[in-house]
């Protein structure tokens, strides 16, 4: 169920209902379901490491359920999942044993663990362009152009300025033309 | 925005949708780990409180139980007796049905918490 009319909009309110007043865990799969794989994808944008972006998937999925009565239905509900997940990749690599690795990968400085060597080989490879980039210009692009999210709501998923933000999409795709131009 | 980058960013934005939808199957992995993890926080969360229930009524009842009983006739109470263990069971036949009720709560408790959502 991808919110992106009244009716769905009404849904997912519905099903966020369902999860805080009676923990239904069948409200809160059919809620998180359409976002699964953008987050995935999302994490695995950040980490740039498979096992990585599933382990923060697991407690971005689980901070979700505890703190979904916080949700204070100011903004769009995809747009708050994905700000716990940007959280809990920051805190997730301050407190894991590979926080140099992960930071490093962010930082878009490849310490070969994400890339083969045909992605290596291939120039236009969709990873290796994302690899390339700094971990916030991608978590920018990424949340602006896989995502979906409004440049407001992008900036309240990393907190940071809108101004920052709209930098960093800017330099990302000046990247984005560079490599594919 | 001059062609060229129109061209590179729908190009971009192709890739990007395929490695994105590649992820979905990864994420209902996750999501199904992380489903059992939270029905098993449910279950737990009403079962804890069960058994502590249950483990009060059976440990704590009967002395209570006795006490009351010493200390209505009399005021004489028996320590020796109610430390016995083999007195627990006659002890225990003796508790009226009603002090079962909370036992019966108790594994309706369990039994809530296994058939959870």
């Amino acid at each position: 169920m991808e919110v992106t009319d009244p009716r769905a909009a009404d849904e997912e309110q519905r099903l966020i209902q369902r999860v805080v007043l009676a923990s239904d865990t069948q409200a809160f799969d059919a809620l998180t379901r359409p976002y699964l794989g953008r987050l995935r994808g999302y994490l695995r944008g950040l980490t740039m490491h498979d096992s990585d972006a599933d382990d923060r998937l697991q407690t971005t999925l689980i901070k979700a359920w505890q703190e979904l009565h916080r949700f204070d239905h100011r903004g769009r509900f995809v747009a708050w999942l994905f700000r716990i997940a940007h959280r809990e990749f920051l805190q997730g690599a301050r407190a894991g044993k590979r926080y140099h690795q992960a930071m490093a990968r962010y930082d878009g400085q490849s310490d070969g663990m994400s890339q083969s060597g045909d992605q290596a080989a291939a120039a236009m490879d969709i990873e290796t362009i994302l690899g390339s980039m700094h971990g916030d210009s991608r978590a920018a692009i990424i949340l602006s152009r896989a995502v979906g999210l409004t440049h407001a709501e992008i900036a309240q998923a990393m907190d940071k300025p809108l101004g920052s933000v709209k930098s960093l999409l800017t330099r990302a795709t000046q990247e984005i033309v560079a490599q594919y131009g | 925005m001059t062609s060229e980058q129109d061209t590179a960013l729908e190009r971009f934005d192709s890739d990007l949708t395929a490695w994105m939808q590649s992820a979905s199957a990864a994420g209902e992995v996750a999501q199904a780990a992380v489903m059992r993890q939270i029905r098993w926080q449910r279950r737990l969360r009403l079962m804890v409180p069960a058994v502590a229930l249950l483990l009060a009524t059976v440990l704590v009842g009967p002395i209570v139980w006795r006490l009351t009983v010493a200390v209505s006739s009399q005021f004489a109470i028996d320590w020796v007796s109610i430390a016995d263990p083999e007195q627990w069971v006659s002890t225990l036949r003796q508790v009226p049905p009603l002090i079962w009720a909370p036992v019966a709560l108790t594994i309706g408790g369990v039994f809530a918490g296994f058939s959870s959502r």
